[in-house]
């Protein structure tokens, strides 16, 4: 199909997953306003089912694709015909002169972005040296032990304890683009920040003001940081991605009681489990600090949190399950990381750990003002409410950087290695969900002076 | 026009100018942009390795030798061969492999063995 075509393709069968997944809470009337939304979904289901079918032992191919897209849609549709559509409208909103602005900004950067994103071949060695070599070979080979479990007759990737959903969809975008084209990954990247920026839109459309979310929106896209990993072809934006919109949806959940929300919260917590090693602890820390501010506010709304957080973790149990079976080490054994005598003899990497990783989150050259603005804007409203509710989303962004930093701090490798190499881009998630979660803090801030009704479930 | 798709035309427009001028738009756009090989840390001759791969066998095992060269130079052929070379397997017991791909002084060879 040639580059565009394939990467253009693949996605479009992903919005259409997504739809059919969402279809029975999809608010009428406005279904195209849900693109981002149905882009993300159902590129994280699809490629948590096409991941699954190459443990169960297909071939990462068009034929396993389409197996997994037609089985989601089909369970989809069944679901709406079982419980029917939704007869909620959308949230609305007028989109003011302010927001205008901030819509058209988001759009050059966003625009710019995507082009340059199928133009570039990705700068990070481990995007073509790791995740989709991986990728091509889950296609030619499928889950094969000689490959993905280190021995010694072949030559076996690195990081073996990786999941694999990001070279599963690497691999897909080659298998439709018809080439072994490293741009795949920019391209599919490039097309995951358009979908990012349009979910986070949609979601909060009509409950935060178009201004607020616009401009904080701007703020993300703008991060000089992430158009920079953007084109790197590297996991850590699509698990940012996921991890953002995961919380993201969980608030919306609890605080607004958004059906489609809680589907994305399920979603997206599975693709970042499948993303990235740490995805899974840090996806659990977030249902964590979810549950706790629920069980504090709207405890009728945690069994369906719940739910979302048991389908989310299932979808890793057959990896899991996998590397147990082939003693896939973790790159960060548990048994150390929970060893206090190991790591009572090496707390001098716990201070140069927080340090960088909390060095990278502030610095305005690579994430502007996300955490600060956040944290600031937490501070505020509890100080101007005394009530630790506010004080929810800054936990989130600490209780991540404090399992960072522990993660280093147990690590074996050389730590300055490490942290040269990695900390750049292991907080991106943390400053992707500062950046979801500065609009509705900052509008909640605002209507402290307007007395609005907020809860609108 | 409603003011939502009046914004979206001015921020394509916008992106327009800002890749038609010299300037951060127009290198966040890649202009000039790459071509589809991988970046690779070390100078590698992309299309040989892309030929040797097409030479070879699906159904084959193949052992990388790259004597002489860095770890840098040998790191980045081992991943090349594993995006190029698939469906054949890299193998680092010698009795497995069929073919030897054999990097010396800038020249990459196949060898059946």
């Amino acid at each position: 199909m040639g580059l565009v075509a394939g990467v253009v393709a693949l996605n479009a069968v992903f919005v259409a997953v997504g739809y059919a997944v969402l279809l029975a809470v999809l608010p009428r009337g406005a279904a195209a306003s849900y693109a981002g939304v149905a882009l993300l979904t159902g590129a994280a289901t699809t490629g948590v089912g096409v991941f699954i079918a190459a443990i169960l032992g297909l071939h990462v191919g068009v034929r396993s694709f389409v197996v997994v897209a037609v089985l989601l849609a089909g369970v989809g549709l069944v679901a709406t015909r079982v419980l029917g559509r939704t007869q909620e409208p959308p949230p609305s909103a007028r989109l003011e002169t302010a927001g205008a602005v901030a819509l058209s900004a988001v759009v050059c950067v966003l625009a710019l972005a995507l082009v340059g994103g199928f133009r570039s071949s990705p700068w990070l060695d481990d995007s073509w040296g790791i995740w989709l070599p991986k990728g091509l070979a889950l296609s030619a080979h499928g889950l094969d032990a000689r490959l993905f479990a280190p021995n010694g007759t072949y030559v076996s990737f690195g990081v073996p304890d990786y999941p694999l959903w990001w070279s599963t969809v690497g691999a897909l975008g080659v298998r439709f683009a018809g080439d072994v084209d490293a741009r795949v990954l920019d391209a599919e990247l490039a097309i995951l920040l358009v979908a990012f920026a349009g979910a986070v839109v949609r979601l909060q459309w009509g409950r935060v003001r178009p201004w607020v979310l616009l401009w904080t929106l701007a703020l993300v896209v703008a991060s000089p940081e992430l158009l920079r990993q953007a084109q790197s072809g590297g996991a850590d934006v699509p698990l940012g991605i996921f991890f953002a919109c995961c919380a993201l949806g969980a608030a919306l959940w609890l605080g607004c009681g958004d059906r489609v929300a809680l589907v994305v919260c399920a979603a997206c917590g599975a693709g970042a489990i499948a993303t990235k090693t740490e995805g899974a602890p840090e996806v659990a820390l977030l249902f964590v600090v979810a549950f706790a501010a629920g069980a504090a506010v709207v405890p009728r709304r945690l069994p369906a949190l719940a739910a979302a957080a048991v389908l989310a973790f299932a979808s890793g149990v057959p990896w899991w399950l996998w590397r147990a079976a082939h003693d896939i080490p973790s790159r960060v054994p548990l048994r150390d990381a929970l060893d206090p005598s190991y790591l009572a003899g090496r707390t001098g990497r716990l201070g140069d750990s927080a340090a960088s990783l909390a060095g990278h989150l502030v610095d305005p050259t690579e994430w502007l003002l996300l955490v600060p603005l956040l944290l600031i804007a937490c501070v505020a409203g509890w100080v101007l409410t005394r009530r630790a509710l506010w004080l929810v989303p800054a936990a989130a962004v600490v209780v991540g950087l404090a399992f960072l930093a522990w993660a280093y701090w147990a690590a074996r490798e050389d730590l300055d290695y490490l942290l040269g190499t990695s900390a750049y881009r292991t907080v991106t998630p943390l400053a992707l969900l500062a950046g979801v979660l500065l609009a509705p803090i900052v509008e909640l801030l605002l209507r402290l002076h307007e007395p609005v009704p907020v809860d609108d479930s | 026009m409603s003011r939502s798709a009046a914004a979206v035309a001015a921020g394509l427009v916008l992106a327009g100018v800002l890749a038609a001028l010299p300037g951060p738009g127009r290198r966040l756009a890649e202009i000039p942009g790459d071509d589809h090989n991988p970046v690779y840390d070390v100078p590698l001759p992309a299309a040989r390795i892309r030929e040797v791969g097409s030479e070879l066998p699906d159904e084959t095992t193949y052992l990388l030798r790259t004597p002489g060269a860095t770890p840098l130079v040998a790191g980045n052929l081992k991943a090349a061969g594993q995006l190029f070379f698939a469906p054949a397997l890299p193998v680092q017991d010698e009795r497995k492999a069929r073919w030897e791909v054999v990097y010396r002084r800038g020249a990459l060879t196949l060898q059946r063995r």
